[in-house]
This record gives structure tokens, sequence and C-alpha cells, in this order.
């Protein structure tokens, strides 16, 4: 087997001692970001990126995995004792979650969120090393029409399918677009929409952008609405060790957790909140006692962490294969990769195997980690959600500040920081989502690369998006797009109706 | 009843914002010059294509908002003042950055933010701010490879 071959030869540049430290690095930085409220996964890699600029690419990617699935552990802890969700993929976790550290058995719900989660991992990264492959085998019948159609299914998916209202979803994506369109043409060498502003002539960067609307907006909104919340902290007390009764009723919706998360989040399907909510409703349905459901039961924090942490797996393939970014965190990945001057897809495969392959096995690892510091450490963890709220947002801000410096050591960055992060603030306000908006930024030019390439090998001819008969590919994805788009909203309308 | 029209107003203010958005996008790109080339597409059909979607995006987005469908409840309680208060500490550290350097910019930051927050005792604000300024500097520039500015200060008294 090749792909075994290729996975020993990853563990080897895992276990390096210099990877081993980056991964625990990774772990350790993750879970504590992760556990902070209010940073999720996509902040923290962003905030990362600029400061990682000095690393081997290898050791940069491998302490990027470990921060990726640690912030996904330390999400969970937030959900769970605060009832503050980090992340949409934690807000399904934090319904029980919280309903069981009210009645004393936080401990048990950080506990069986942490295994699940490693068993979740751990199944999850063994599907994405299988099936990483596959999809670059795939790909390589992919030309410039195929690669535009897929794009266009990212960009509908993530829009469409998530949140609650397609204009707001479209409003943020376009945006992000638009965005994209900043900066010299590539294949002409057209300034365009830089209103003369030299800066602009490279396009406005990813991590500006990420850190603007999570970092800067979320702070804004936080700092408007302080005095209307209230925060309860729940203390872990008693046994906190999963009684038998909790792991027989865990390990099922662990496992069915996970081949919910893995396949949504591979497919392009729309991030990490769909199979969250989809296990809590599957496991709602098989359990015994489905009126325990929002009282604490543990499957449903069993199920959906574990979905939870396979999707974020599972995004991994379709953004190493593919070189396609289905969620904010991958969009942030894929500008890593670029400030590398690397490519995911199939070429990355061929031609930096080690990289990848190191940072699969690094997956395993980071994995195993994570049980071992989340288990006995919750404790630590939890004295993190203790700094005071006005201490951790000016913090926040001051990092903001030190990551989007560093990327050009330029001011104009800054003043572009805070116009973003304002903007960010009334997405907020309104509920605009803002995954649509990072992924169209980073997608939008690659999309229009492709449309360009494809339109100029058929001479103009629009038939390679419709002819099932030489394009059959280009054309079932794009009807994959049309009917992404099109259910929700028919959904949508036939609720409205009847309420 | 005030919520539900603040609402409605957001959205078609973000309507308004796609419109012109749209409008500008499709200006600058009718300023350029058409180029001579074998490409089918030009430079010019992508942004014109996303002004397209903006501007019916942004009518969907007016048009939902006059005709009332949206939820009146999701509306939340607001202060402005602190969000004022916060984006006037960035533009004063962001425009003294490169003169006063980045540990009295993070002083700064850190101060105005956590007072926004309502922690009112600024003698430990600007020490945890100083510190965070001086420990992140040292981190980052020595150990990371990174070019935070000193400032005249450090430029001045520190460096060798």
């Amino acid at each position: 087997m090749d792909t075994l071959q290729f996975l020993l030869d990853g563990f080897l540049v895992a276990l390096a001692p210099g990877n081993l430290i980056w991964a625990a690095i990774g772990v350790l930085v993750g879970t504590a970001i992760g556990v902070l409220p209010g940073i999720g996964p996509a902040l923290t890699v962003a905030l990362l990126l600029p400061v990682t600029a000095g690393l081997e690419p290898t050791a940069a990617f491998i302490m990027f995995g470990g921060i990726y699935y640690g912030a996904m552990y330390g999400g969970s802890t937030t959900s769970i004792l605060l009832n503050t969700p980090g992340e949409s993929g934690s807000i399904v976790t934090a319904i029980d979650g919280h309903a069981m550290a009210r009645k004393g058995r936080g401990a048990q719900a950080l506990a069986t969120a942490a295994i699940g989660s490693f068993v979740a991992g751990t199944i999850a990264t063994l599907l994405l090393t299988f099936v990483a492959p596959l999809m670059v085998r795939f790909s390589l019948m992919f030309g410039p029409a195929e690669y535009f159609a897929l794009m266009v299914v990212a960009f509908i998916t993530v829009t469409a399918v998530l949140g609650q209202s397609a204009v707001l979803g479209f409003a943020s994506l376009l945006s992000g677009l638009a965005l994209g369109l900043i900066g010299t043409d590539r294949q002409t060498g057209v300034a365009r929409l830089t209103m003369n502003f030299p800066e602009l002539l490279d396009g406005v960067g990813v991590v500006i952008v990420a850190v603007g609307l999570f970092a800067v907006g979320e702070t804004l909104f936080q700092a408007s609405r302080y005095r209307f919340q209230k925060e309860e902290i729940y203390k872990i007390r008693g046994s906190i060790w999963m009684s038998r009764e909790d792991w027989k009723r865990s390990w099922r919706p662990w496992l069915r957790g996970t081949f919910i998360g893995f396949p949504i989040g591979a497919l392009p399907a729309g991030g990490s909140e769909i199979p969250t909510f989809l296990s809590y409703a599957v496991e709602k349905r098989l359990s015994k006692n489905p009126e325990e459901f929002g009282h604490g039961a543990i499957e449903a924090v069993a199920g959906p962490e574990a979905a939870n942490n396979a999707s974020a797996a599972g995004v991994l393939a379709p953004l190493l294969a593919l070189g396609l970014p289905t969620s904010a965190t991958a969009a942030i990945m894929l500008a890593a990769f670029q400030q590398y001057g690397l490519q995911p897809g199939p070429m990355l495969f061929a031609s930096n195997p080690q990289l990848v392959w190191g940072l699969i096995a690094s997956l395993y690892i980071g994995n195993l980690f994570l049980l071992l510091i989340n288990l006995p450490l919750a404790g630590v963890w939890v004295k993190l959600l203790l700094i005071p709220r006005p201490w951790l947002y000016a913090g926040i801000l001051i990092f903001a500040t030190l990551g989007v410096y560093s990327v050009n050591n330029s001011v104009f960055d800054l003043a572009l920081l805070w116009v973003i992060g304002l903007a960010g603030f009334g997405m907020r306000l309104l509920n605009v989502p803002v995954a649509p908006c990072i992924v169209g930024l980073i997608l939008g030019p690659m999309a229009e690369q492709h449309l360009r390439r494809a339109l100029a090998i058929s001479q103009g001819d629009l038939s390679v998006f419709y002819n099932p008969m030489t394009h059959p590919i280009a054309v079932t994805l794009m009807a994959t797009a049309l009917v992404a788009l099109v259910v929700p909203m028919a959904l949508r309308f036939r609720s409205a109706r009847q309420a | 009843m005030q919520a539900i029209s603040r609402l409605r107003m957001g959205h078609a203010l973000l309507g308004a914002l796609l419109l012109l958005l749209a409008l500008a996008i499709t200006i600058e790109t009718l300023q350029h010059e058409p180029i001579q080339q074998q490409a089918v597409l030009g430079p010019t059909f992508f942004p014109l294509l996303i002004s397209a979607a903006l501007t019916l995006n942004g009518v969907a987005l007016i048009f939902k908002a006059l005709r009332g469908q949206i939820d009146d409840n999701e509306w939340l309680e607001l202060q402005f003042l602190p969000v004022l208060v916060i984006l006037g500490g960035l533009t004063a550290s962001f425009f003294l950055l490169e003169t006063a350097g980045w540990v009295i910019c993070s002083a700064i930051t850190f101060t105005v933010t956590a007072s926004a927050f309502g922690e009112r005792r600024q003698g430990i604000n600007v020490s945890v701010g100083l510190i965070i300024g001086v420990l992140s500097f040292y981190i980052f520039n020595n150990l990371l490879g990174l070019s935070l500015p000193g400032g005249w200060i450090i430029d001045n008294y520190f460096s060798n």
C-alpha cells in the first residue's frame, strides 16, 4: 500500500524531536486559546500566521494542525462550563453540556467531550489518511471548468446552508468576493479597485480580514453588550470520572457522531454546524429517554462533540487534496500555504509529500497529546475562564494589532483592520455570518482564474458548464450547487408559509 | 416597537451599502481601457458579475426590510459608547505606533479597552498593559524575529 508507506514516512517527519515540540506547542496554545471565550480556531491560526513566517513550513503546519485540533477541544470546555460557545460547532454541546454542569456533572461532560473528541479525531484522521489520496486521484481528472464548478459548490454550501437567512449569507459572500477583487489582476496586470493606494496592489490579506472580523468585530460587540450579560462559571465538583453508566451511554454516540461528522466535513457541505445539529437530532431520536435532552443528557454532549471533531478532520481532506477550503479556519490555513508559496492540491502531494504526510501523521500524535492534557488537566484550563473579561478583550486587541502589523510592518494595514473591525461589528449586530466572507475572499480570485481559463480553452463556449456529454463532472457539480441553493430556500419558504 | 424598526433599518442600511459597493465597483471597472487580448474574458468581467450580484442582493435586503419579513425579537440591547471609546483608543495607538513604539501603544490599547469594558482601576490597567507590551516586544522581536517598532524610548535609551 502506497498510502501506508507515505504515512509511515509522515510519522518519521512528525516524530522528529523538533516537530514533536511544535506539535506540543500547537496543542497547548490551541487548547488554551480555544478555552478563552470569544476566540475560535480561525482567529487563532490567523493571529499566529504572521508570527510563524520565520518557521520552516513543515514545522509551521504541524503546529497549525495542533492548534486546529486543540482549539476544537478547548471550545467544548467553554460551552460546557460557561454556556458561551467559542465557535459555531459547539453551540449544540452547550445545550446539554451546560445543563450537566448546572447539575454538578460538569466533569463528566468534559470527560465525554474529550474522550469523544479523541475517538472521533483518531477515526476521522484515519479516514482522512485514505480519503485524501483518493480525492487527489479523482482531482487529476479536473480541468479549469471542473475547478470553477467545485468552487461554486463551495460558495453555495458555505452560504446557503449556514445561518438563518440566505440574503445575509450572500451579502457576506459577495462582500468577500468584492474584497478579493482588489489588487493586480493576475492575468493582465491591471490594477483593480486599488483606489490608488500602492498598499492595495497585492490585495487585501486574509489575515487582516479574519482578525478584523473575528477579533476586533467580536470585541466591539462584546463591549456593546457587557452591561447586559452576566456569566456564571460552574465549578467542577465531586467525582471527576465517568461512571460505567456514562461510558455505556457515550460510546455509541461517539461513533455515530464520527460517521456523521467526517463526510459532511469532507464533502464541501458547509462547516461543523450541520453535523453537530444532525448528531443531536439522531441521538434524541434513538434515545430511550428523549425527555432528558435539553436537561443534561450525556449522549447530547458525546455525539455532537464527536461530530464536531470528525468534521474538523474531514475539512482537511478537500483542503489538502483539492486546495478547497470549506470553513473559515480552512480558508486561513489555505492562506498559510500561500504564505509559503505552496498551493494545496494534487501537486502538493507529489512535490511536498514530507509536509502533507508529516502534517497528517502529526494529527494522530496531536490527538493523543490532547487526550493526555485534557483529561487530567481540565481543572487547569478552567482557570483560564477566570481572566477578567475587560483584560481578556484588551489583550485580544493587542494581539490582533501585533498579528496584523507584522504581516507587512505597515500602519496602512492597521487602518484597514480598523475599518474591517467596524464592519465586523455591524455584521455581528445584524447576525450576518462571517465564514462566507472569508471563504469568498480567498476562493474568489481562484474561481475567477479558473473561469477565465476554462472559457479561454473552450474559446468562449459556455457549454462546458451545462453539456453533460463533454464535461460530466463540471455539470454534476453545477447541478449540485443549484440543488444546494434551491432546496434550503424552498424549505425556508415552506416553513414560513406554514407559520 | 423601537427594536423592530432598528433591525429593519439595519437590514435596509446593509442593502444600501451593498448597492453603493456595486456602484463603486462598476464605475471603477468601466474606467479601465479595454485591453487587446486573446482571452475570452478580460479583467472586467468578474467585477461586473459581482457588482450585478451585489445589486440584486442589496435590492432583496431592502425589499425584505420594507416588507417587514424580519424576526423582531433578535435585536439586542446595546451601548454604543464603549464601542466608540475602543475605536478611539485603536486610532490613537495606530497613529502613534511608529513614533511612540509598540510598548506604549499596547498600554494605550489595553487601558482604553479595559476601561471601555468597565474596569476602572486605571493604575492596574496601565501596568498590565505595559507588562504585556514589554513581554510581547521582547518575545516576538528577539525570539521569533518580528520587527515591532521600538519607538523613541527604546531606540534612545535601550538600543546598543
